[in-house]
């Protein structure tokens, strides 16, 4: 099961990239985040821009029977090494057999026809018969950056899953009634993760018409409230309607309102966000809103969301005052001023 | 009997001086009254003074609400706000009104930080998947 779920290609262990790769980069980045221990903004690790990363990439990809590679390395008795070089680079790959993925544990430069110490070939003879190569083996470090990057994959595939089944339903009830949603854990095999009702109800009153619309999210109980089913929350949202003070909530029921015809509008705009295969993003307020100034201060610093005079909520960034005002704001403003 | 007091005029500092007045001279319980009713100021609400007989019908209840009626009958129907019948008519005590509304006042609040937060949440999320992998 799990040998399915990690991609398969090359990609190099910290080791490596640390000791082995200490000149020909691309780029000067990967190496300072590397300095100032910031591993996940090196995701994917497969993709750094290093030639011999890049060739290993290249060489060994999703299906084995299109892995091209020089050979064997013969003096590398202890530790199965693949070669593969490009220019004067050169580097050993490793098929972990556990987990199908093929890693870059060794790299170096060919130099002074192999006579040289700091040689490539002589490196893996020396580790071979006098050190032990299994140390160029992945680190659990390692493997948890493995677990990591896959795991955002997942979650990014799944995210993509859930935009499209709104579409589907978004499709059936864009100008009134109900649908369901069955919506699955990300990791394959895992059940589901929570079952979400979509509805479309079209108000005709005299001097009120629009289309409501409501979202209820039942998490399976073992996901309720988790970061994933607030991830299923936020992303469901956003697909129907990115402005964030657009929704109100009470428990599980998120609603919204449109003019009429409003969410036959945005049923043609989630389309061509699934067909670019884009996820839609959310904007925050868009407006600048009136509240206590005296809030403002503490709320920017710890994230804590404050009511607006219009009854808006939003988290105060530093950037709001750029905005426009709301204008239900400033006539509560206003009234309350006379 | 309903009245609407405003609040939003009060400066900042009549706030800061009520509760400390609140926090050194008040007895036990006028004192939690005091800052509960600083906080709600504070948060910018609107008090209402009623007594707890008062009921609304749907339309006044809708209104206060700021949703449609469709809205309103809707969670009334799923029990989410408590109603009694006047004949064939709801009714919806003043009390129950405000519990619900500072219900989904706090679910409001909790769902803004949830949009700012959201790459965290996100991280989170990719850690507990990378726990089962």
């Amino acid at each position: 099961m799990i040998a399915c779920v990690h991609s398969r290609r090359a990609r190099p262990t910290l080791r490596l990239i640390t000791e082995d790769l200490t000149a020909g980069w691309e780029s000067p980045h990967p190496r300072r985040l590397l300095a100032d221990g910031a591993l996940e903004s090196l995701h994917p690790l497969s993709e750094l821009p290093h030639p011999i990363v890049t060739k290993a990439t290249e060489s060994f990809g999703a299906d084995p029977a299109n892995d091209h590679y020089v050979g064997a390395i013969a003096s590398s008795t202890k530790l199965p090494l693949l070669e593969i070089r490009t220019a004067q680079w050169r580097g050993g790959v490793w098929e972990d057999r556990a987990t199908g993925v093929c890693w870059l544990l060794v790299a170096g430069l060919a130099k002074g026809e192999h006579q040289d110490r700091d040689d490539f070939y002589q490196r893996v003879k020396r580790e071979n018969d006098t050190g032990d190569p299994r140390r160029w083996l992945p680190t659990p470090e390692d493997e948890r950056l493995l677990r990591q990057e896959t795991a955002a994959r997942l979650l990014t595939t799944w995210e993509l899953a859930v935009q499209r089944q709104i579409l589907g339903a978004l499709r059936e009830v864009h100008s009134g009634g109900s649908a369901r949603i069955d919506i699955p854990h990300p990791q394959p095999g895992q059940g589901r993760l929570a079952l979400l009702t979509l509805a479309v109800t079209p108000v005709r009153d005299p001097g009120y018409e629009a289309d409501e619309i409501e979202l209820e999210v039942a998490a399976a109980p073992t996901y309720a409230s988790t970061s994933l089913s607030w991830t299923l929350t936020v992303r469901g949202l956003i697909s129907l309607s990115p402005p964030e003070q657009g929704w109100d909530r009470y428990k599980d029921t998120y609603t919204n309102i449109a003019e009429p015809g409003g969410w036959t509008a945005r049923l043609s705009e989630l389309e061509k966000l699934v067909a670019a295969g884009k996820l839609a993003e959310s904007e925050p307020g868009s407006h600048s809103h009136y509240t206590h100034r005296e809030h403002l201060a503490g709320n920017t610093i710890e994230g804590h969301a404050v009511r607006a005079l219009c009854g808006a909520f939003f988290v105060p960034t530093q950037d709001h005052e750029r905005l426009p005002v709301c204008l239900p704001c400033q006539e509560r403003l206003a009234e309350l001023a006379d | 009997m309903m009245r609407d007091l405003g609040t939003a005029n009060i400066p900042a500092e009549e706030l800061d001086e009520l509760e400390r007045y609140a926090r050194t001279s008040a007895g036990p319980e006028l004192r939690d009254l005091l800052l509960s009713l600083s906080r709600c100021i504070r948060d910018g609400a609107t008090i209402t003074v009623a007594d707890d007989s008062t009921a609304l019908t749907p339309n006044q209840a809708a209104e206060r609400l700021g949703m449609s009626r469709t809205h309103l009958y809707k969670l009334l129907d799923r029990g989410e706000i408590p109603f009694h019948r006047v004949g064939r008519d709801r009714r919806i005590r003043l009390p129950d009104l405000a519990d619900f509304e500072a219900r989904r006042q706090r679910d409001r609040r909790e769902l803004a930080e949830r949009f700012a937060n959201q790459h965290r949440t996100r991280a989170e999320a990719i850690d507990d998947i990378a726990d089962l992998l």
